[in-house]
């Protein structure tokens, strides 16, 4: 069997972000459940009062979250998972587009929806996790690191 | 002359490796996640408004106090510690959680008493394929014709210090920046100073812990033993004095098999007692480096 001379580096980032298309696969998809919630309640209070006595819907509806905002979070969040998804195979294979800027692109997502949740989420939910967000702005500022500096000859346009 | 250009083109060579390689990415992204983690549960209590700042302040005095008094093997239960902080008796060391505490920035103290407890489990990360990685490969032998075994491990122990202390300043710069513009509970000055000097004491504590990674490296031929061996080490010797304290007293000393014993004192308020610390980290590194190298020039490649 060949060995591959793909670098380790390449590999690892890899993994991470297909661990960090999971993270943000799932709120994403929590986001758009909640956004549909919140339309359906805003439009027939009482009939969805019993259904849902959810704490974090009743803050979104306490901090008059406008659901469309809630649900293109969601959307983001799912395009930001699919592209670090497909990065994953682009890394693996040292491809160009995929791997390169398939990155970028997840990487300029990722701290996007990171800012857009401070814009956008109610007040009472982002409260304290400020540091947590300045982890999320780390991974995206280190990815780009990587793959536009150590790895640029590793995954140019063959 | 020759011999110090082979040892800054080793650290050269091993910074771009380890970068490049699966180890490195995993130490930076760990450390950093790690790091920030801490400092987020930290900063948690205020930034929710949970506490006050002076109720905060006054309870991270009392719990500062504890852990001083663990760390400084007094004698007694941890339940009793806390009672002899409060009654003054262990007068000492209430004024030095005092000192770190109200008199500089409560925030940063307490994330760099976290760190200095996580980074000796993190450090080795970034050292164990230093030698290991090589000789389970077989690429030593090729490096080996064309260099010596005494500067390919300077030159490796010297990369791997460097990737540390990048990492280390870029984690105390994220904090401070962090707490100068979101929670400016203390100025600009206090944090930049205060900031600088236990970036200074991380650094002095990197380099007993690179140094048992690269040894690890240089015993072990299989990277991911050689991990483990360093892991594994850091962490049993403070389990293994605590437990054997309460059997008997002196047992305790077993700590000082690492900086686990006197690595707190590089906050000390006094300044002779934070230089002598430092010295006995950059000591401890030493011992370690004569040993990994002694093992390196006899081994078998």
């Amino acid at each position: 069997m060949a060995i591959s001379d793909r670098p380790g580096g390449l590999t690892a980032l890899a993994a991470l972000n297909g661990f960090f298309a999971i993270s943000c696969g799932f709120p994403g998809l929590q986001r758009i459940l909640s956004s549909s919630r919140l339309h359906a309640h805003l439009q027939d209070p009482e009939a969805t009062a019993d259904r849902w006595s959810n704490r974090d819907l009743e803050s979104l509806i306490a901090a008059d979250v406008d659901p469309q905002q809630m649900e293109l979070l969601g959307i983001l969040g799912l395009v930001v998972a699919l592209l670090l998804a497909v990065s994953v195979w682009g890394l693996l294979k040292r491809n160009h587009w995929a791997g390169k800027w398939g990155s970028t692109l997840a990487a300029v997502g990722m701290a996007s929806i990171s800012w857009l949740a401070v814009e956008v989420l109610p007040t009472d939910l982002v409260r304290g996790v400020g540091m947590n967000l300045v982890r999320q702005m780390f991974y995206p500022l280190f990815l780009l690191i990587m793959i536009h500096g150590i790895f640029r000859k590793d995954l140019r346009l063959r | 002359m020759m011999g110090r250009w082979q040892i800054l083109l080793h650290a050269r060579n091993f910074l771009s490796q380890s970068l490049r390689s699966g180890s490195g990415v995993a130490f930076i992204v760990l450390t950093v996640t790690v790091g920030l983690g801490c400092a987020s549960l930290v900063f948690f209590p205020i930034e929710s408004e949970l506490v006050t700042a002076k109720e905060f302040k006054e309870n991270a005095a009392q719990g500062v106090g504890t852990f001083l008094a663990v760390a400084t093997l007094q004698p007694g239960k941890f339940s009793t510690l806390s009672e002899q902080i409060e009654s003054e008796e262990l007068v000492e060391l209430a004024m030095w959680g005092r000192y770190l505490v109200l008199d500089h920035p409560v925030l940063l103290s307490l994330t760099v008493m976290l760190l200095g407890l996580l980074l000796p489990v993190l450090l080795p990360l970034g050292s164990f394929a230093c030698i290991a990685g090589d000789v389970q490969h077989h690429s030593i032998r090729y490096l080996l014709p064309r260099t010596t075994r005494t500067s390919l491990l300077l030159g490796r122990l010297l990369g791997a210090l460097i990737l540390s202390w990048t990492v280390i300043t870029c984690l105390q710069g994220a904090v401070v920046m962090y707490l100068g513009i979101v929670l400016p509970l203390d100025g600009w000055g206090a944090l930049i100073t205060w900031g600088f000097q236990t970036l200074g004491a991380l650094v002095a504590l990197t380099v007993p812990y690179v140094a048992l990674g690269v040894l690890c490296s240089t015993i072990f031929r299989s990277p991911m033993v050689a991990l483990m061996g360093s892991v594994g080490f850091t962490l049993t010797v403070p389990l293994i004095a605590f437990s054997s304290r309460e059997a008997w007293e002196p047992l305790g000393n077993l700590l000082y098999l690492l900086p686990w014993g006197y690595a707190h004192h590089l906050l000390s308020p006094d300044g002779t007692v934070v230089v002598k610390t430092a010295l006995y980290c950059l000591g401890h590194g030493l011992i370690f480096t004569v040993i990994a190298l002694l093992r390196l020039r006899r081994a078998d490649l």
